[in-house]
């Protein structure tokens, strides 16, 4: 597990809020009734599957989506009087990366807010942006065009121009899939050194292994809020038949709590025989 | 020698080559946006509908480019509005709107017969009809036009790069949208007496690209493809004196041909693999 969660002291206010919030867009809401809060410091999964409302739980903290009911706030407001300004790095998937930007050009839109009337940016803001690409190590390709990095490099920018601004929270969607194993650990662990910063970071995700069980903070999503806690608790049979509709056995492995995705392959090497009943209605422990 | 400096003997010659110099410039600017928001076909269809705004307003009586500028900005509003819906594309919205704005032009026209040549020109385009008036309209919209994408440089950039992601980080995008279709419906009112309104798309469309063979960065792409345009205009019209052919043609002939160019220059430096995902829809491959 990436050992960045800082606890926050008792008594704390939520930094972001969902009070019965039922959220969507112009055909009706996805999820519904929320009833949620992350603490300052916190490192947050968004876990369910496709078209559970990841995605819309993870826009409605920045005011994108539509509020049917309840209400949403971030650092006490709420979102329907004033947006908040987030650092947000959408999935890799929605950039056009044939667009003529360099990693400079890139990482600097996230200080569009600052300077607007100006159709440059001011040193200060250069001095960040460079600050910013030394410490995710990708200054070196300011002057590459987008296009010609890698998946892990192309993260780190869209990771920068979210950091460029210095917010205290960070959403990402989906920030480690078509990436591989390599490139998403440095990811990972990239992002636990910027939690211990103080960074508070919510991430969308479909990985459970990969990404969710490493995390200390979970929360399971389909079209609500299934269950919320420390992948110990929430990992349950009942709780992933609930987010996946499907049975799913939970394995222990070296401290880890893991979820048992291809379930009918470990019933096969199952030593002990599951009865057709109840094959998967139990935790084993490896 | 002497026959290579005939045409700037002419007073109209040397009005029409700055005309087309300043809309050459200005639809080269313009269509970097154009082409990048994958819009290529909004140059052709608002050219269409503001045809239908320019014969409604010499019906009226109004003043043309006011009038033919108000019925552009407003298609371009309805079809930004209508692609919003989701449910109808955004080509199947301009296909609608500019259409039906063209076949009301149209049917104005074989309702009242006696203006039927003046139109001919904004079809088409004609240098000799480009009047002071004319030029002043022109750089009148080429000014706006450049102070608003100078001062607006980073918000344009952003809400053209990514409009969805845009609005989190601060970018008014429908602000941005709404101030666009005012300059875009500008630049093609003033457009249409130099290049006429069949070939105002090509225009657009051919410098932005021509540029994004030669760069990979935005800024660069600007300048080059306003430089490009501008080098089209003046070019195309300067040939069109000797070619004896309409100057809208011209034009974008000889863009066509700049483009050619640009495609070898492209393939010769070994970056057609780039060049072609440059273009719309052609997506780079995830790497």
């Amino acid at each position: 597990m990436l050992s960045s969660h800082r606890v926050p002291p008792p008594g704390t206010s939520p930094v972001i809020e969902w009070r019965n919030a039922s959220c969507g867009y112009d055909r009706g809401p996805v999820i519904h009734e929320v009833d949620l809060s992350l603490a300052p410091g916190d490192f947050v999964a968004l876990l369910g599957p496709s078209g559970a409302g990841k995605t819309t739980l993870l826009r409605s903290i920045l005011g994108a989506v539509r509020i049917y009911a309840g209400d949403i706030s971030v650092g006490g407001t709420s979102v329907k009087r004033r947006r908040p300004r987030i650092g947000y790095v959408p999935q890799l998937q929605t950039i056009d990366w044939t667009f003529p930007v360099t990693v400079e050009e890139a990482v600097m839109m996230g200080c569009t807010a600052e300077s607007r009337w100006l159709p440059w940016y001011p040193r200060r803001i250069r001095d960040r942006v460079t600050a910013v690409l030394e410490q995710l190590g990708i200054d070196h390709l300011r002057r590459q065009h987008i296009g010609a990095l890698s998946g892990g490099q192309q993260q780190r920018v869209f990771l920068a121009r979210a950091l460029v601004s210095n917010p205290n929270m960070l959403l990402l969607d989906e920030p480690t899939s078509s990436l591989d194993i390599k490139t998403r650990d440095e990811i990972l662990h990239l992002l636990a050194a910027l939690n211990r910063q103080g960074v508070t970071i919510v991430l969308a995700t479909h990985e459970i292994n990969a990404v969710a069980a490493h995390l200390p903070h979970v929360v399971c999503v389909n079209g609500g809020i299934v269950a919320n806690g420390a992948p110990a608790d929430v990992f349950t049979p009942e709780t992933m038949r609930r987010t996946y509709g499907a049975e799913m056995p939970i394995v222990h492995y070296e401290g880890l709590v893991l979820v048992a995705e291809r379930p009918h392959l470990l019933h096969a090497r199952n030593p002990n025989g599951a009865t057709a009943g109840g094959q998967f209605e139990y935790e084993h422990t490896v | 020698m002497n026959t290579l400096f005939e045409p700037f003997a002419y007073e109209f010659f040397v009005r029409g080559l700055i005309a087309a110099g300043l809309v050459g410039g200005l639809c080269g600017l313009i269509g970097v946006y154009i082409v990048l928001r994958r819009m290529a076909y909004i140059g052709h269809g608002l050219s269409h509908a503001v045809f239908g705004g320019a014969v409604v307003s010499y019906v009226m009586a109004f003043n043309f480019y006011l009038g033919a500028s108000l019925w552009g900005f407003l298609s371009a509003v309805l079809i930004s509005l209508t692609t919003r819906k989701r449910v109808i594309g955004a080509d199947a919205a301009i296909g609608i709107i500019t259409t039906a704005s063209f076949a009301l032009g149209v049917a104005l026209i074989s309702r009242y017969r006696t203006f039927t040549r003046d139109f001919e020109a904004a079809l088409f385009g004609n240098i000799l009809g480009v009047s002071p008036g004319d030029l002043w309209a022109i750089t009148a919209v080429a000014v706006f036009a450049a102070a608003v994408l100078i001062i607006g440089y980073k918000q344009f950039l952003f809400a053209t790069f990514d409009p969805d992601v845009a609005r989190f980080y601060g970018v008014a995008t429908p602000w941005v949208d709404t101030v666009f279709s005012l300059v875009l419906a500008g630049t093609i009112v003033v457009s249409m007496q130099v290049l006429g309104v069949t070939l105002i798309a090509a225009a657009i469309v051919i410098p932005p690209i021509v540029a994004r063979l030669l760069t990979d960065s935005f800024r660069t792409m600007i300048l080059l493809s306003t430089g490009t345009g501008a080098f089209c205009g003046v070019s195309g019209i300067y040939l069109s004196y000797f070619a004896d052919v309409s100057s809208g043609a011209s034009v974008v002939l000889f863009s066509a041909f700049i483009f050619v160019l640009a495609l070898t220059y492209s393939a010769v430096r070994g970056r057609l693999g780039r060049g072609r995902a440059a273009l719309p829809g052609h997506p780079a491959p995830f790497n």
